[in-house]
């Protein structure tokens, strides 16, 4: 035995104890360390920002400055909010067409996924492509291509009506019509995460259910839908959380109809309507996280205890559903969506594009040449800015795309793949930006950033940042939905077979995840293309983007060339789905 | 690795190339550059000294609330005469510039030079708290008084709220012809309005209460009024027919009627038409100030005005530029500029706007 009283021995020891609780802590933990610089990463693009909104819910004064103070604490906007009969009614408005709308895109996106994944209905490849054509129109321009399709006054589809003797109206200023036109553009997300699952089943389950005497139907509903419940469930809480807080469609359709949401109450509050406070603002637009929290506890609930690992070691084939004569009254169904959610808008942007001023009394002036020219677009081809636009959406989208695909599959991984200390963590960070209505978002990068020594305030790429941080939640849910379903054998067998974990990763599982990795890409670059509330706050005249210029266009009054520039926006998201079909492989519909 | 006798030769045709755009550039129609100063259409519009700083600025920052493709034809114009200067434009609708601005200036990155705000009240907050530079522009004595703070801000120019009607819907004798007639209950489920809050809903209510009585607003209220959230949107549902009758400002109108001959009628009441009247100050954190006072001076010219009020649909309140086609001079119609007491009176504003709003069931 040492002599213990010997000092230098004892601090000796007493030196190697602490190296090896160092040791111990650094093994223990050294998964942390991982993680640690991702979670940095996910501070200063989520949390921060979103922290500075909280924050500023709390004060009286907007936090313009990178300073917080315990002492300008207050619960005065929650107050005045809880106490507004326009905040009760606006949130109930909002829950409930947002309910409709969700229940209407779950009933499409899952029908024309079911259709072109399982069954051997007639024109998949059309059905495909009609799902997904509605995300190349932002939900701005939809609602107000539906508002002159179906306005009770002058709606082109009631003048339609009338000429024809039939004797009701459609009146898209109402609770059933804004429930209506959430369920049309919304069904893409429903169809994209619902499809990929389906085509990667399992069909074991399904061909147990055929030969134990179940019809197709029965096999569809008892076992199939049940089977993919995680996609559906998801997509269904997102949707329903997209649609609280998006705001064109019932600040365009409600409005008219003095049917009050939430965004549009925030937009006031915004806008310089009495009571004009930003605080105010922020505090509304936050109460999403409540709505959101309690959602995302629910499908926790039902999503407990469940495998829904649907890829494994075995190759899989799901079987199609024949069926037979009802093989064109489906694709039938699948066109008329095709029909009600894109042609009829565009029908709506080529005329107004091309009409001096968009007036539709009757049907023989729907037909009529007589105020057609070229005149709105020569306009905006001739506007200097337009191009300038075009440019940066384009750089900016695909820019976004590349770097946000990469972090969303690193986080991802992270999350689904690994027993990291803090994945949890990762994971409950990356939803916050979902959960914050988006009117307020702009606010939150503009308060967060702009005090930050770094340089990026005034150029693109705090533009950039904003975007990465706004889409992680759907970026992130894109790669996961393929991700979880990647069954651990498949990286055990790489292991045990020599393996390291980066071959594994590379050889094995990337492989496999990749279709959902460059849909995560072509997604977000769609969202890109789409934005409008974050990039209001942060542009200027070099880093204007086309969605920008479509809403300074609208509030001059100039319908013609937001016609134009909605068209062009539609083309630019057509040609990165191409670019990402042809260079990427990717497959919105298959994720 | 350039020899130096192709260096020579490069800086000798830069020179050559440099002087003939200084030639072309002393010869751009409309202006002259004298020892006194700098004029354009004989109007004198800056010294020389200043003007000379202003080139060696070469830059300009303007933060603007008027629409993009307007503001990029006066920079287009203002640059005809003035190449060497690069403006950069920031836009955003009133209050979302000002949060912006408001927000810059406490992180101090706040770098614009010019501000042009759609509401008068977001200049005045800048007034108060120091934020403009005092400049007197040339023009200064051609405003009126009530329509500036002289020395620091100055209106870009003026639009009537009118009444607007459609004219393959509604006849010329059965259209209103003051703001008492939208009352009538012929207009219910056909009256059109623009969401309250913004600097031209606030001339408007600031008009109808103060010199009509509230009564006029409260006989619409039975009507009614179909809303819209921007003076562009109402615009646009007028010209469809979505409603026959509203009330606007020339700036929507005007386009509308005159450049794509859409079927709308305007009428200005002979009991008054407030006039909407954004301003144009000189920011005090700028770092191109004599550039900013050579846009602001021919911004306010003959010239600018008279552009700016083709492109928006509005009048100058300088008398010397003539109307734009179509409209009668100012002269001839019963303007109304608010007292600068009442309108900058946030509190009253406020309780107003909200009554108003009550009235017209927009709660």
């Amino acid at each position: 035995m040492p002599d213990l009283s010997d000092k230098t021995v004892l601090n000796s020891r007493l030196k190697k104890s602490t190296d090896n609780r160092l040791l111990v802590f650094l093994r223990n933990y050294r998964g942390f360390w991982v993680i640690f610089p991702v979670l940095l990463i996910l501070i200063f693009l989520i949390v921060y920002p979103y922290f500075t909104l909280i924050y500023g819910s709390f004060t009286s004064d907007p936090p313009r400055q990178l300073s917080f103070s315990l002492n300008a604490l207050t619960l005065e906007k929650y107050q005045m909010i809880f106490a507004s009969s326009q905040f009760w009614s606006a949130l109930r408005n909002t829950l409930v067409a947002s309910l409709g709308g969700m229940v209407l895109a779950l009933v499409f996106g899952v029908w024309l996924a079911w259709l072109t994944t399982r069954t051997n209905v007639m024109g998949k490849k059309v059905i495909g492509i009609a799902a997904i054509v509605p995300l190349f129109l932002p939900a701005f321009i939809g609602a107000l291509a539906w508002s002159f399709l179906g306005s009770p006054q002058m709606g082109i589809i009631n003048v339609f009506l009338k000429e024809f003797g039939l004797p009701f109206k459609v009146n898209i200023y109402s609770m059933g019509g804004i429930m209506f036109v959430f369920g049309l553009y919304y069904t893409p997300y429903v169809y994209m995460f619902t499809s990929g699952s389906l085509s990667r089943m399992d069909p074991a389950l399904e061909e147990a259910s055929a030969i134990s005497g179940a019809s197709n139907w029965t096999t569809t509903f008892k076992v199939t839908f049940p089977l993919i419940l995680p996609a559906i469930t998801s997509s269904a809480i997102l949707v329903y959380i997209l649609m609280c807080e998006v705001f064109a469609v019932p600040a365009i359709l409600g409005q008219p109809a003095k049917l009050y949401f939430v965004p549009t109450v925030i937009f006031n509050w915004v806008r310089g309507a009495p009571p004009h406070d930003l605080n105010l603002a922020s505090a509304m637009g936050i109460l999403l996280i409540f709505v959101v929290t309690i959602l995302l506890y629910i499908q926790g609930r039902i999503l407990r205890k469940r495998s829904y690992v649907t890829v494994a070691g075995k190759g899989i084939r799901p079987k199609e559903v024949d069926l037979g004569w009802a093989r064109i009254p489906c694709f039938i169904t699948a066109l008329l969506y095709l029909f009600v959610a894109v042609v009829l808008p565009y029908i709506v942007l080529i005329q107004s594009a091309l009409r001096d001023y968009m007036y539709i009394p009757d049907v023989a002036a729907f037909f009529s040449t007589a105020v057609m020219s070229m005149k709105n677009i020569q306009s905006v081809f001739n506007y200097s800015l337009f191009w300038t636009a075009l440019r940066n959406t384009i750089a900016m989208a695909v820019f976004v795309g590349i770097v946000g695909g990469m972090l969303y599959l690193i986080i991802s991984y992270m999350i689904h793949k690994t027993k990291l200390p803090g994945r949890g963590l990762l994971n409950y960070i990356c939803i916050l930006p979902v959960a914050v209505a988006g009117l307020v978002k702009g606010m939150a990068y503009l308060w967060a950033w702009i005090s930050l020594p770094i340089g990026i305030y005034g150029t693109v790429w705090v533009m950039i940042l904003a975007y990465i941080s706004r889409f992680t939640p759907q970026g992130l849910r894109a790669v996961s939905s393929s991700m979880v379903q990647i069954h651990p054998e498949l990286e055990e067998a790489s292991r045990i077979s020599g393996s390291s974990v980066a071959g594994t990763i590379r050889r094995i599982l990337f492989p496999l995840v990749k279709p959902g990795v460059f849909s995560a890409v072509t997604l977000v670059m769609l969202l890109c293309v789409r934005e409008l509330s974050t990039s209001i706050f942060l542009y200027t005249s070099k880093s204007i983007v086309m969605t920008v210029l479509v809403y300074d266009l609208w509030e001059s009054g100039r319908w013609g060339p937001v016609a134009v520039t909605a068209l062009c926006l539609s083309i630019v998201l057509l040609g990165l789905v191409i670019l990402s079909r042809t260079v990427l492989k990717s497959d919105l519909g298959k994720k | 690795m350039l020899k130096n006798k192709n260096f020579n030769k490069m800086i000798f045709a830069l020179l050559v190339i440099m002087l003939f755009s200084l030639t072309a550039y002393a010869e751009q129609e409309g202006k002259v550059v004298t020892e006194e100063g700098v004029f354009v259409n004989d109007e004198f519009i800056i010294d020389r000294a200043t003007y000379l700083e202003a080139l060696a600025e070469g830059d300009l920052q303007l933060y603007t609330a008027h629409s993009l493709d307007h503001e990029e034809t006066m920079i287009k114009a203002f640059m005809s005469h003035f190449p060497a200067i690069k403006v950069e434009i920031t836009r955003a609708g009133g209050a979302t510039l000002h949060e912006k601005m408001l927000t810059e200036q406490a992180a101090g990155v706040l770098k614009a030079d010019v501000v042009i705000n759609s509401d008068t009240n977001y200049l005045q907050e800048f007034y108060d708290n120091g934020l403009l530079l005092e400049h007197l522009p040339p023009s200064d004595n051609l405003y009126p008084e009530e329509s500036k703070i002289r020395g620091y801000y100055y209106p870009t120019g003026a639009s009537p709220i009118v009444i607007a009607y459609h004219s393959m819907i509604v006849s010329e004798e059965d259209a209103p012809k003051e703001w008492i007639d939208l009352g009538d209950p012929k207009w219910k489920g056909r009256l059109g309005g623009q969401r309250l809050g913004g600097g031209a809903m606030w001339s408007m209510i600031c008009f109808l209460r103060s010199q009509l009585g509230v009564e006029v607003i409260e006989s619409w209220g039975p009507n009614d009024p179909i809303m819209y959230t921007s003076g562009g949107g109402l615009a646009n549902a007028l010209v469809a027919g979505e409603f026959s009758v509203t009330n606007m400002g020339l700036y929507s109108g005007y386009p509308m009627k005159y450049d794509q001959g859409a079927p709308i009628e305007l009428v200005y009441p002979e009991s008054g038409c407030p006039l909407y009247i954004p301003a144009i100050g000189l920011m005090t954190l700028g770092e191109n100030t004599n550039a900013a006072k050579l846009f602001i001076n021919w911004y306010l010219s003959v010239e600018g005005q008279y552009l700016l009020a083709t492109l928006r649909g509005q009048y100058s309140l300088r008398d010397d530029v003539p109307p734009i086609p179509h409209v009668p001079p100012l002269s001839e119609i019963n303007y109304w500029i608010p007292d600068p007491e009442l309108f900058l009176d946030e509190n009253l504003r406020d309780t107003w706007i909200q009554d108003a709003n009550r009235a017209w069931g927009w709660e």
